[in-house]
């Protein structure tokens, strides 16, 4: 191996390293929450294998549409939340109007997503998912009071 | 009532949100192989030593990823196309040689994925290869390599593939089967057997490292320009005395080795493997006395060289946002199908870093409020 060709594979992986190698430390913690409420959800609901198989698929799109409901709503009422104060009527109409039209956005979501989970899970594991994601959030807010979960 | 807009992220940009619409992740990759000089043995080309050095450099981008569930279904099938390339050169430097030859493999080509929703992924990879000598100006010539591989991922502990490939892998044209199985979940610790291409005993290592041992044929068919003179104790000839002014090179080595791979983010990973080269052989064959383009060449030379130590190292970079797909097995076994099949049938490491990592209850410990405002709604805290 010549050291021309050291020199190029040292040099590319140094770049890589430092202009990919490192997420955004909201991103990479945001994904890896993610992981951690998958892996909770995991343990809470004992799928067999073929519920798995039929509720991850169901679970992963749901969720995707979700965040991708938020993340587009947030971006909407981006507009109106530095000047609450300053809001005519007519603005405070217009949000009020789109949060509502967000929060049944939601809610037709979340029903769309129980009328599948029917076909694939018993009546209780639905229950456990919910009560496994209320849980988990609950978890989320003991680590962030300072109560952190899973001992020091 | 709440308004969660109020509440929302002031570091917003405005922009349009824009939800992922691919499953794969644009990558590139890179990696460089390379084995020492060794002593070859008496043979009727004079050639004294050998030595095998290559780098590749390759690409995947999607481009169509269509969802098929219907609104009132729970199957969601899905069908991607990916636009793939690889470029590789390779030297192989003989002793008794007048010239280095540096051999050039360029392919683009396409891949689809058909995923049934269920269990059922059929792979199909098309693309033609051209090869080329720098050594010599004769334009690349074309070959073509194929793969179709059903993939059925039974649960998250196993899947099993069948399939048919043309490949170069073992120096040489074969069209072979593709019999894979798989032991283990591909996010965790697994053994697979994916023939013609590995046998692999995967473990993560904590949760920025994994490693590897594997056993893996290593090898190619080359253009390789016949205009060197060679000595030998008769007369001085040229590499191939017939009428081919190319001629084409084999090689193939198994190698039996131990891999790290490193992977800091979903976008970024790299990975140095080593161990032995076995069963390396080399070989020569004319295009003129095998025009039959579908058959297995019959070389002219044929030589066995030593075993040895190989080095393997590369860096795989990927961008953009995916589709969510958590414990989603058939679509981790389609990452897995992607990832052992590279474009260029170079049998090159792309790892699967790609697939999601299992959450590690650790993580809660490290959480900042401004890590999950976006998760939460006001509602959340009473």
């Amino acid at each position: 191996m010549n050291a021309h060709k050291i020199i190029v594979l040292l040099a590319t992986l140094l770049i890589a390293l430092t202009g990919f190698g490192q997420q955004k430390p909201k991103q990479k913690t945001k994904e890896e929450i993610e992981a951690l409420r998958v892996a909770y959800i995991t343990k809470k609901l004992s799928l067999t294998t073929a519920e798995a198989q039929a509720f991850w698929p169901l679970y992963n799109e749901y969720t995707q549409k979700r965040e991708d409901l938020r993340k587009e709503h947030k971006l909407k009422m981006k507009k109106y939340k530095e000047s609450v104060d300053e809001m005519t009527d007519a603005d405070a109409q217009a949000y009020i109007e789109a949060e509502m039209a967000y929060r049944q956005k939601d809610l037709d979501l979340q029903k769309d997503f129980y009328k599948k989970l029917k076909a694939v899970l018993p009546a209780k594991k639905i229950v456990l998912l919910a009560k496994a994601e209320e849980d988990f959030k609950k978890l989320i807010l003991e680590g962030l009071s300072g109560d952190k979960p899973g001992g020091k | 009532m709440s308004f969660a807009g109020i509440s929302g992220d002031s570091s917003g940009s405005g922009e349009k949100h824009r939800p992922p619409r691919h499953y794969f992740s644009a990558t590139i990759y890179s990696n460089y192989y390379y084995t020492p000089r060794r002593a070859l043995g008496n043979n009727k080309l004079g050639l004294t030593s050998y030595q095998f050095t290559q780098s590749s450099t390759g690409f995947y981008v999607p481009l169509i990823t269509r969802d098929y569930h219907r609104s009132d279904s729970t199957v969601l099938p899905n069908l991607s196309i990916l636009l793939v390339g690889n470029y590789q050169a390779s030297t192989p430097v003989f002793g008794g040689l007048q010239s280095e030859h540096r051999l050039t493999k360029t392919t683009v080509g396409f891949r689809f994925f058909y995923n049934n929703g269920k269990k059922n992924i059929w792979f199909v990879n098309i693309g033609p290869l051209f090869t080329q000598d720098s050594r010599s100006r004769f334009d690349p010539v074309k070959h073509s390599t194929f793969l179709l591989v059903f993939n059925r991922t039974e649960s998250e502990k196993f899947s099993w593939r069948l399939g048919f490939t043309k490949t170069f892998i073992f120096g040489n044209k074969f069209h072979l089967p593709v019999i894979g199985l798989r032991f283990g979940r591909l996010d965790g610790t697994y053994f697979s057997i994916q023939f013609p291409r590995n046998m692999s005993i995967n473990f993560p290592m904590g949760r920025q490292f994994s490693g590897s041992v594997y056993w893996k044929p290593m090898g190619g068919l080359y253009d390789f320009a016949n205009v060197d003179s060679i000595k030998t104790s008769l007369d001085t000839t040229l590499l191939y005395n017939g009428r081919d002014s190319i001629v084409q090179f084999g090689r193939s080595e198994f190698i039996v080795g131990a891999n790290i791979t490193w992977s800091p983010s979903r976008f970024f990973s790299c990975f140095v493997s080593s161990g032995l080269t076995m069963a390396n052989h080399i070989s020569f064959a004319s295009y003129q006395n095998n025009p039959n383009k579908f058959k297995t060449l019959k070389p002219f030379y044929f030589q066995s060289v030593r075993s040895s130590y190989f080095i393997n190292a590369g860096i795989t970079i990927r961008f953009g946002k995916v589709k969510k797909v958590y414990n989603n097995y058939t679509m981790y076994d389609m990452m897995d199908l992607n990832n052992t099949f590279d474009p260029g049938d170079n049998n090159d490491n792309i790892g699967n870093s790609d697939i999601p990592k299992p959450g590690d209850m650790n993580t809660i410990r490290k959480i900042q409020y401004k890590d999950v405002e976006d998760l939460l709604e006001i509602e959340d805290i009473y």
